[in-house]
């Protein structure tokens, strides 16, 4: 276990390298004069005044020779400052730990509910291959792969907000708020997980002990219940963490279309802005996450499974 | 007796008149707090709709300059201008406004890290209080719409507490009828009745600003009643919100303009006959039915019909193809031999189409088109060096001084910051000083329209069609209507039933 932690700390610390360099770059990629860009982001008017361009430019240090300006940063991320957002002037660390919190609590309800649904129906649909379950498993799982978040966010609105009146359109601001954004959040997860779970189960219960436990005189529930899905449940984990990583900074176009003021929208507006400490900051965040959060999973994997133990060094 | 009772009752009557009827009203932005309510940046555009910041002057909804916290003004020289502060008013710190404050917050704009284009060191040289209530504002050249630029929300006077941090703090600073009494850059702004408003009774106990990214959310929240008035929803969004109960939709005239800039820099529009004929060759009113559902009217010139400086003779144009081949052929170019591009860029939805629409409209006189769509900061720079053959554009003509003085100066002078069209004409910049130092606004507003005219006739640029904004907001608001500049929104005035 030890060698998996030091092996995914070598990788954080290569990767956090990279991103921060790609981070640094994403405006100048762009194309065009970062300092016109940023002014652009903040000004409705597109002809600019060169003089309050230039001014931008000296009071974001953009003036520096770009060596400069990238080891200032790198000097002052090591020691945990990633400096000030462009756009608030807050503290970039605060405003990304804000906006995570928010994603965290997003993605975990998202990924739990779909948690929740995915492994009985899973389960239960491999226990009868071709049956009933099975089919209907089958036909939601295509519906909810299929199904885009950027159509089903309004549809969403217009049923339960606008039709039905239970709940806010869009926002931050009670429990209440969270509902819609974690429906259209844990569709395809769900899916996914569910798909995932059928085919591990079906893997599992053609395994021996499951059949040593049938012929000790347990049912197929309870042989699946005590020896089934704690197998079975093990691709789930990692892809539970695959997903969990992933919804943290990729869920943009849900935090945009229901104003959530996590991650996503974060980075999304940080683009918008060319918030280049934020984005910077925000990068380095989620792919430092994303790393510490597979590690656990590889963890947790070997923490289920004794039998990985001693063998699991990926 | 009967006298006292009179006086009680007229009192009474008088206390009930200035009790303000409460309610509260939620209206939303499409982005939040961007520069940390820097004053050159939107961010003031934000604190001016959410009824906090005021400036000495403000323009009315039919696009004149009137005094707000300036009671009037004089031009003592060509370069001196004279402002007498209003007298009575509070700051929502308790402080009073007067000259020195007033010289403050200009002077700290002035001295800004970044300076605000409409009262920027470029345009005034210096700020001075010259009594207790007079201030004079002196400007490097002589310019006429001194007070219309103290109308921009970059021009707002705030309590000298607002200055002095990072950025500039609005919170308990502004004169306004509402006071910001909480933030959140990218949720909301939260505001309470300012009890101490001189303008009036505050109608309104407290409101909030809300920031919704996404268009059609925006929409979708009018229409559940979550907030009272939505700003710039989309045209698609229209029919279906009228349609609500409880929601109207409000048309409003932008002084806006989509347009196909040509390179007149180089051939082949470098040949005004060329211009003539891609112009004639495309059917403004067409794309305005098919782009637009017909709710942006074609346009002929810059300005739209009604507008001081609208000029009669340039109606939108008639689609004449045979013209058009006659007039390519007058200046001696096969149309076969133009391959050109158009530029647009992703954020305005409606280029594509209209790219498309063009394409086709020119490939019938011979000329093949291909279309560009792309980030603007990209194609910016070829756009300014004069890189390209046409490009989209949809143009704002009044930002910061109600008059058109701005965009005709920067988008068609010899030495404008956005001459995107790359024309130069000594005749036209000639006009253009001259329009500019016209003291009588109607002769000067009649001077717009001749190079209005001008470039109408020269085809320097084609302009497609006037653009319409929509605002949705609930039937129980009164007292609400769309700002042409869009500096205004919540107001003494606005109430809920």
């Amino acid at each position: 276990m030890r060698k998996i932690v030091l092996q995914r700390f070598t990788i954080l610390l290569v990767m956090l390298f990279l991103v921060s360099v790609v981070a640094f770059c994403l405006p100048l990629l762009s194309g065009g004069d970062p300092a016109r860009a940023i002014m652009l982001s903040r000004v409705s008017d597109m002809n600019l005044a060169p003089e309050a361009v230039e001014a931008l430019r000296r009071e974001l240090g953009l003036d520096r020779p770009l060596m400069a300006q990238y080891l200032s940063w790198l000097g002052s991320a090591l020691q945990g400052d990633f400096g000030y957002s462009f756009a608030t002037r807050q503290p970039v660390s605060a405003e990304i730990g804000r906006a995570l919190g928010v994603s965290i609590i997003l993605a975990l309800s998202a990924l739990g509910v779909a948690l929740v649904v995915a492994l009985p129906l899973g389960t239960m649909a491999a226990m009868r291959p071709g049956g009933k379950v099975d089919g209907f498993t089958t036909l939601l799982i295509q519906t909810l792969v299929a199904t885009p978040e950027y159509w089903f966010a309004p549809v969403s609105i217009l049923i339960f907000a606008i039709w039905l009146g239970f709940l806010p359109s869009a926002g931050w601001e009670s429990w209440q708020s969270l509902i819609l954004p974690a429906m259209a959040l844990m569709l395809r997860p769900m899916a996914y997980f569910t798909q995932v779970t059928r085919a591990a189960m079906r893997d599992v219960l053609e395994a021996p002990y499951i059949t040593a436990a049938r012929a000790r005189g347990l049912s197929m529930n309870q042989a699946v219940l005590h020896h089934g899905v704690r197998n079975g449940s093990m691709p789930v984990v990692t892809f539970f963490a695959l997903w969990f990583a992933g919804l943290l900074g990729g869920a943009v176009v849900i935090e945009v279309i229901f104003a959530v003021p996590g991650m996503g929208r974060l980075l999304y507006e940080a683009v918008v802005n060319r918030d280049v400490p934020m984005l910077q900051g925000g990068f380095v965040a989620i792919v430092g996450l994303s790393i510490v959060i597979n590690t656990i999973a590889d963890v947790l994997y070997v923490v289920i499974n004794p039998a990985m133990r001693g063998s699991h060094g990926h | 007796m009967k006298t006292a009772l009179i006086v009680s009752t007229t009192a009474l009557l008088a206390g009930t008149s200035a009790m303000a009827q409460g309610g509260h009203v939620t209206f939303t932005e499409h982005v939040g707090i961007s520069a940390n309510w820097e004053m050159y940046s939107d961010d003031s555009y934000i604190a001016s709709r959410a009824g906090c910041y005021e400036g000495l002057t403000r323009v009315s909804h039919d696009v004149t300059v009137e005094p707000w916290l300036a009671t009037g003004w004089e031009r003592i020289d060509p370069t001196t201008w004279e402002f007498q502060i209003r007298e009575g008013v509070r700051f929502q710190d308790g402080s009073s406004l007067d000259a020195a404050a007033v010289a403050n917050a200009l002077t700290e704009l002035l001295n800004a890290a970044v300076p605000a284009r409409a009262f920027s060191p470029a345009v005034v040289s210096s700020v001075e209080a010259t009594g207790p209530m007079t201030v004079a504002i002196t400007t490097v050249e002589p310019i006429v719409t001194l007070p219309g630029r103290l109308a921009a929300p970059a021009a707002a006077i705030l309590s000298p507490a607002a200055y002095g941090g990072r950025g500039v703090n609005p919170v308990g600073a502004c004169t306004g009828p509402f006071e910001i009494t909480e933030y959140d850059a990218r949720q909301s702004v939260t505001l309470k009745r300012f009890d101490d408003y001189w303008g009036g009774d505050v109608q309104l106990a407290s409101a909030q600003v809300r920031f919704i990214p996404d268009a059609n959310t925006r929409s979708a929240m009018v229409r559940t009643g979550e907030v009272q008035i939505a700003l710039r929803v989309p045209t698609e969004a229209v029919a279906q919100i009228s349609a609500a109960p409880g929601a109207d939709v409000i048309e409003a005239s932008a002084p806006r303009i989509t347009e196909l800039l040509l390179n007149n820099g180089r051939a082949p529009f470098d040949n005004v006959l060329v211009r003539q004929a891609v112009k004639l060759a495309i059917d403004t009113a067409a794309i305005s039915v098919a782009v637009y559902d017909g709710a942006s009217p074609p346009a002929g010139g810059p300005f739209r019909a009604g507008e001081p400086w609208h000029s009669p003779n340039a109606p939108a144009v008639q689609r004449d193809l045979d013209k058009a081949r006659a007039l390519l052929a007058e200046a001696g170019v096969d149309p076969a031999s133009l391959h050109l591009q158009i530029l647009g860029i992703p954020t305005r939805t409606e280029q594509r189409d209209i790219a498309q629409i063009i394409q086709a409209m020119l490939s019938e006189i011979g000329i093949h088109v291909s279309i560009r769509i792309a980030e603007y900061t990209s194609i910016e720079p070829d756009m300014l060096s004069g890189n390209y053959d046409m490009a989209l554009m949809s143009r704002g003509y009044l930002t910061d001084v109600p008059e058109p003085i701005g965009m005709l100066s920067a988008d068609y002078s010899c030495a404008g910051t956005y001459n995107i069209s790359q024309y130069c004409d000594p005749d036209f910049d000639l006009m253009l000083q001259a329009a500019a130092a016209e003291e009588d606004p109607d002769a000067r507003y009649r001077a717009y329209g001749e190079l209005a005219q001008y470039i109408y006739d020269q085809a320097i640029t084609v302009f497609l069609v006037n653009e319409t904004v929509f605002d949705a907001a609930s039937s129980r608001v009164t007292g609400y209507r769309p700002h042409p500049q869009n500096y205004y929104v919540l107001s003494a005035e606005v109430s809920i039933e």
